[in-house]
């Protein structure tokens, strides 16, 4: 079986704490500022890397725009598969990053932290809904008025 | 009358499959029983003619756990899924119910029926257009195809398939480009009217499979609803799949299904301390691309040429 190392990499760069960080193309994490550089924290940590690869889509989006050059769109061109292999690397356990665009730009990254998994569903409060014989037969046009929804649970109505 | 209140809490897949049942009992023995359940999804009970309002306290009333034993043979024995639940009741009742048909048991009311399809409300867009479920719960992870493929898959068909994405909110259901989005945005009645006025489905194994085949088709249908099942190796063929389908599997093709599904639950450990991470229950033959074997050696060109079969056939 291949070894899938589902860890960030210890040599992960945060751009942030490069000296040409441009923080106007740097996406939110969850609509909040991204996690602190620093942490430990496995997802967390996770989130950086696709921040980092998305931070660089922005800025290489941003310099194609501005200067229209072959070599900017290659730059651009790698970027996008950076952020495909992050995207394919975590793929086998669902981790990714769905972003929210403002234009061409990556504003914000959504990502999913999966509760664990429940084999059971829990209890809901409701039983069931039941059909009511013979108000199909009446016509659509003769169900006037407000309509009242009435559930039961366990035996007991509740309005 | 007999009273019988029928539990189960498991995902909406199973329930589906338990409609089939408490439909089978009332056609096995009609005006015996009077039934009630207490499910994980009321949603898929709506409108549904065999229920009762039953109380738990009433002494008269017998309260049963439903499950499906009949799986641990599924490899060995000729059994779908829908004769899962039938057969327990079965057992534990002393009863004779047979599967009158290969399908759940799912209502729509009048008016679910005559409304618009959630795509032609959301977009205005009258084309036909098949179900894509791209992904699933955490749980069983090795019923996961590559994003990429599902992508290919839609590429490819561009021109000629609308394709609605469902999924629910918190499962893992990454975005696709040229779709209409319904991920995180349908309760299960909105997906019951979704598939409803669907041409068809595509999926892994997973629920919309069995919505396919239990939501009842409009009155102009004449033809079952197409879906595609992007399956591997994971279940016995007999077990889940349903007459209509394309069931695309490779059981009898790897040493690891070789005469039936292995019933693995993940591709690689999640790290999130559940017992679906033990090895016996992680897939044992990972390919670099991070798939479970059986599902890479199903294409993105295999999807879309079983899916074509259907374009032609579904105009009606």
């Amino acid at each position: 079986m291949p070894d899938f190392n589902l860890d960030p990499s210890p040599d992960f760069l945060d751009p942030r704490l490069t000296p040409e960080f441009q923080p106007a193309h740097y996406p939110l994490c969850n609509s909040l500022p991204a996690p602190d550089p620093a942490t430990s924290d496995r997802h967390e940590r996770r989130c950086l890397e696709f921040l980092a690869a998305y931070y660089a889509v922005n800025i290489a989006q941003a310099r194609v725009a501005e200067t229209q050059s072959p070599a900017e769109r290659a730059v651009l061109h790698a970027a996008l598969e950076a952020l495909e292999a992050i995207e394919d690397r975590y793929a086998p356990i669902g981790f990714f990053g769905e972003p929210v665009m403002d234009g061409l730009s990556y504003r914000d990254l959504h990502f999913a932290r999966p509760e664990l998994p429940r084999i059971y569903q829990p209890a809901s409060t409701l039983s069931s809904h039941i059909a009511i014989p013979g108000l199909e037969d009446i016509p659509l046009s003769e169900l006037t008025g407000p309509v009242t929804t009435t559930r039961w649970t366990h035996g007991e109505t509740h309005p | 009358m007999e009273k019988l209140i029928l539990k189960n809490w498991l995902s909406p897949g199973d329930i589906v499959m338990l409609t089939a049942a408490v439909r089978d009992l009332h056609r096995a023995y009609p005006g015996r029983f009077l039934t009630d359940v207490r499910t994980s999804c009321p949603a898929l009970w709506e409108n549904n003619p065999h229920l009762t309002p039953l109380d738990e306290a009433d002494p008269t009333v017998r309260c049963f756990d439903t499950h499906y034993p009949l799986i641990h043979q599924s490899n060995q024995a000729p059994y779908h899924f829908i004769h899962g639940f039938i057969e327990h009741l079965n057992d534990q009742l002393n009863l004779r119910i047979r599967p009158t048909e290969f399908k759940g048991d799912i209502h729509l009311s009048a008016e679910e029926m005559s409304r618009p399809s959630p795509v032609m409300e959301a977009t205005g867009d009258p084309r036909p257009y098949w179900v894509i479920a791209a992904g699933g719960k955490y749980d069983y992870t090795i019923k996961w195809w590559h994003r990429r493929r599902w992508q290919a898959v839609v590429d490819q068909l561009q021109d000629k398939v609308l394709f609605a994405q469902v999924g629910e909110k918190g499962h893992y259901h990454p975005p696709l480009r040229g779709v209409v989005d319904f991920r995180g945005k349908t309760t299960l009645r909105d997906l019951i009217r979704l598939v409803y006025h669907a041409q068809g489905v595509l999926c892994p194994v997973t629920l919309h499979m069995h919505l396919a085949a239990a939501v009842p088709l409009p009155p102009e249908r004449l033809r079952a609803r197409a879906c595609v099942v992007v399956a591997g190796g994971r279940e016995p063929t007999h077990w889940e799949a349903y007459p209509s389908h394309q069931f695309l599997h490779t059981i009898g093709a790897l040493d690891c299904c070789a005469k039936g599904g292995c019933w693995k639950s993940r591709t690689v450990p999640l790290g999130d301390n559940s017992p679906l991470d033990t090895p016996d229950s992680l897939c044992l033959d990972v390919t670099p691309g991070g798939l479970p074997r059986c599902m890479e050696m199903i294409s993105s060109n295999q999807v879309v040429t079983t899916l074509s079969i259907h374009l032609d056939s579904t105009k009606n």
